[in-house]
């Protein structure tokens, strides 16, 4: 993740004009490649689904049920129809916005999904914030301090929070602050959603906390190894020799030096923080995706499944290429090796 | 110069953080009005549709809360008036005469008639008919209205346990006609009406104003789902919740010495059964079967899940009027076990126990254990329940599988020669025929009583223990069930006491 190029020159003006062509076929060639990869994840989300032992009938019928009941229950769920067949009702109703209906409670899938997407986004986002917020005072102290103990201790328990399972810090917070202080439910969320915003806040910030402080370990490592680099430089050497500020050059140059690729590296973050968000949801009973998919594949509501996995990779997708391509066309340093 | 940085960049670090906590919001005060009861329970239901849905989830929040039949059930398993006032039962027991109650009004607004119940139990009586409950409804010959409060239902052949199928979803009275979506709405005769259903998190129910009986003690309940066990306890010491409804025994350890929680325990008719498949070659000879029960210690059994259970020994529990004791019927003994496999030929026996990742692994670990004492290996293939149901339970593709039934009525499924085990004993199903076509109560009892020594003494099954349920609720709070409270979950008596 280090640099060790000179600081950006400006481009001579003459060059703007193919810069922008390259640019623009560049974004080009990116769109491409997302939009094969989402079809090549759609079939493959599919064909994993299909393969799934137990069906949808035999849950739907639970022990109660008669083989009569059974069969009856297959047909009306289209369950006999050849494969391909529903696949392209599927990924055809899809691409024209309509992500299927639950053949469990037969509420549409996207109502679903929107209700879901109003939990588990808000707490993505501020896990990432939060990550950032403690990453990057720490990630400085441990570049500063290389040499000493003291820098040399907090890149250490920064590393070391990374192997606290998610589950355990999320533990550790309900019982250290949550119950103590009682300011944060130890479960739940609004049913009204957002409501009341405060409310709904106060019901996230436990559960992003847990997230960040797992996703914050790995962002530590970064934001020193960046800020040495900035640190190690001949000039700024000299200049912190000569009474610069330290201050100053961490700011003006180790932003400078860190801030783009930082948004490649918090592309790279979003799939640790879903995953994360799985376990806290679980942990603090939160309506979120990650249950709603847990509960799903629990009842092999196959349609609704397919439309959430399929939606939550596009985000994913769509989301890391977007911050990579910014990182790219905001860096003239960076030229994709063709 | 370095100090001041890096303590700037902890403390802008901490201010972030510090400015995230914002003031304390204002928690709902105990006291308050409306009084609202929190219950945590286990399962939450796939979709609200009665008439269609099976699943111990669903019926906890519906039965005799948003859906009435006829007749109610009492936690006591008495038979309650419900929509219906009164009703007589013919002499020869198969012409039952209902009055239906005037007045009641279905939650949408529209006044119940006697078409709607004739309309309701002839939908769920018939042929290819997806209720649940469906199949308690076999001996229906006919429904008719003899006048606007009369309803005469006429059975092909006795059946003591009709009035008790009325208290289930085959016996819900909805709407002949109505545009409500039953699966994410409710449309019942029931003292409480859907208020909320947030799926993946909470169902919450209001009183129903237009109720035709008493109105419940409390202003709503809300039942939250929470998977975890850990964060249902901590909820419940937040006050989050009111109720746990069902504990594990460390949970209930753990409460047990709080002043503030009253831990009660509840009868429950449910059992952890280790089914055989008895079309499996090795598992016909009732020798064997007998030798893998008195292999596995019950008692330590009970021990290693934390005590929570009663010993059975059949598929019986003390508080079933037809109850048993049959614990001695295959007392621990490895040393028997052994002879009698060797004496079926089977000291070299392999055998697959199929398991859905429901249950606890230390159950299935400890019979494994048991089972390797005595020369026989168990290989434990863990499923999801959905598979489970797949493999096991309509296709009958297992040998060994362990399951906890939970119908008080599964004693009469070893009558039943096409259910997954696969038992196929004359004597079993003329008993449990006799049983449901009994005269009275008596006569019902003692023919399952039968049932119930037979199959213990064939190994049927092995049962390992009846669990037993624990509830924890607040030092306020009276009135909520604690017994069988799986599959009958009244709330409109729980309160607060002030």
């Amino acid at each position: 993740m280090t640099t060790t190029a000179p600081p950006p020159v400006r481009t001579p003006a003459g060059h703007g004009s193919s810069r922008v062509r390259r640019v623009a076929a560049e974004l080009l060639n990116e769109a491409v490649v997302l939009l094969a990869s989402l079809l090549a994840a759609s079939i493959v989300i599919f064909a994993l689904l299909a393969v799934l032992p137990g069906d949808q009938a035999a849950v739907m019928g639970g022990m109660d049920a008669t083989p009569e009941q059974l069969e009856a229950l297959r047909t009306q769920l289209g369950l006999d129809r050849p494969l391909w067949l529903r696949y392209l009702d599927w990924i055809g109703g899809v691409l024209s916005g309509d992500l299927g209906t639950s053949a469990l409670d037969g509420r549409p899938v996207a109502a679903e999904l929107g209700e879901k997407l109003q939990v588990t986004i808000p707490l993505g986002l501020l896990a990432l914030l939060l990550s950032v917020v403690i990453a990057v005072p720490l990630g400085v102290i441990a570049a500063v301090y290389r040499e000493s103990a003291f820098g040399r201790s907090v890149a250490a328990l920064s590393q070391l929070s990374a192997a606290v399972p998610t589950f355990v810090l999320g533990l550790l917070l309900v019982v250290l602050v949550a119950l103590p202080t009682r300011l944060f439910p130890v479960q739940g969320f609004p049913a009204d959603r957002w409501a009341d915003p405060g409310e709904a806040m106060r019901a996230l910030i436990l559960p992003a906390t847990a997230i960040a402080i797992g996703q914050a370990a790995v962002l530590v490592r970064f934001v020193r190894s960046a800020t040495i680099d900035v640190l190690m430089k001949e000039w700024v050497r000299t200049g912190l020799a000569q009474g610069w500020p330290l201050r100053d050059v961490l700011l003006r140059q180790g932003l400078r030096n860190a801030a783009l690729p930082l948004l490649g590296v918090l592309g790279l973050e979003i799939a640790g923080i879903l995953m994360g968000s799985v376990i806290v949801e679980q942990l603090f009973a939160l309506p979120g995706v990650g249950g709603m998919i847990l509960a799903d594949v629990g009842n092999r509501d196959i349609v609704s499944i397919q439309s959430t996995l399929f939606v939550l990779t596009a985000l994913v997708m769509i989301s890391t290429v977007t911050l990579t391509a910014l990182s790219r066309v905001l860096d003239p340093r960076i030229r994709r090796i063709s | 110069m370095r100090r001041t940085i890096a303590s700037t960049a902890l403390i802008l670090g901490g201010l972030l953080l510090a400015g995230c906590a914002t003031a304390p919001g204002t928690g709902t005060p105990e006291s308050a009005t409306p009084q609202i009861i929190d219950i945590r329970v286990g399962l939450e239901p796939t979709s609200l549709d009665v008439t269609t849905t099976s699943g111990a989830g669903l019926v906890q929040v519906m039965r005799g809360n948003v859906y009435e039949g006829l007749v109610g059930l009492s936690e006591d398993l008495e038979i309650l008036p419900a929509l219906a006032s009164d009703w007589k039962v013919s002499e020869d027991g198969l012409t039952y005469t209902f009055t239906v109650r005037e007045g009641v009004t279905f939650h949408d607004g529209t006044p119940m008639t006697i078409d709607d119940v004739v309309a309701s139990l002839t939908a769920s009586s018939a042929e290819g008919s997806m209720n649940p409950d469906a199949k308690r409804m076999g001996s229906v010959a006919s429904i008719e209205a003899t006048d606007e409060t009369t309803l005469v239902i006429t059975l092909s052949q006795r059946d003591i346990n009709f009035l008790e199928s009325l208290t289930t979803s085959a016996g819900y009275v909805v709407p002949a006609a109505s545009s409500v979506d039953l699966a994410s709405a409710t449309n019942g005769t029931g003292p409480y009406t859907l208020d909320r259903w947030n799926r993946g998190s909470t169902l919450a129910l209001e009183p129903f104003d237009g109720y035709w009986g008493d109105a419940p003690l409390n202003d709503g309940v809300v039942f939250h789902y929470i998977a975890d066990e850990t964060t249902a306890a901590t909820a419940l010491q937040s006050g989050e919740v009111d109720i746990l409804a069902g504990v594990t025994a460390e949970t209930a350890e753990l409460l047990r010495g709080a002043d503030e929680f009253q831990v009660i325990e509840g009868d429950s008719t449910s059992w952890m059964t280790l089914g055989f498949n008895h079309s499996f070659a090795p598992l016909a000879d009732q020798r064997v079967r007998q030798a893998l029960r008195q292999a596995i210690d019950k008692e330590e059994l009970i021990e290693v899940i934390g005590g929570q259970a009663l010993e059975v020994g059949t598929i019986t529990v003390p508080t079933d009027a037809w109850h048993v004791d049959a614990t001695d019927s295959a007392p621990y003994d490895p040393a028997a076990a052994r002879k009698l496999l060797a004496e079926a030929g089977q000291e070299n026996l392999n055998l697959t126990l199929t398991v859905s990742n429901t249950y606890d692994t230390i159950i299935t670990e400890f019979i494994a254990a048991e089972l390797a004492e005595v020369g026989v290996t168990v290989t434990i293939d863990t499923v999801e329940f959905a598979t489970w149901l797949e493999d096991v339970y309509t296709n009958k593709d297992f040998e060994l599988t362990m399951v906890l039934h939970v119908d008080p009525a599964t004693i009469t499924y070893y009558g039943n020669p096409g259910y997954y085990w696969s038992y196929d004993n004359a004597e079993a199903q003329a008993l449990v025929t006799d049983a449901r076509q009994a005269a009275t109560p008596e006569v019902r009892d003692e023919k399952l009583r039968a049932v119930a020594e037979l199959v213990a003494k064939d190994a049927a099954s092995d049962w390992l223990y009846s669990p037993q349920t624990v509830v924890v609720a607040g030092k306020d709070l009276t009135g909520f069930p604690v017994d069988r409270i799986s599959n009958n979950f009244r709330v409109s008596g729980i309160t607060v006491a002030e």
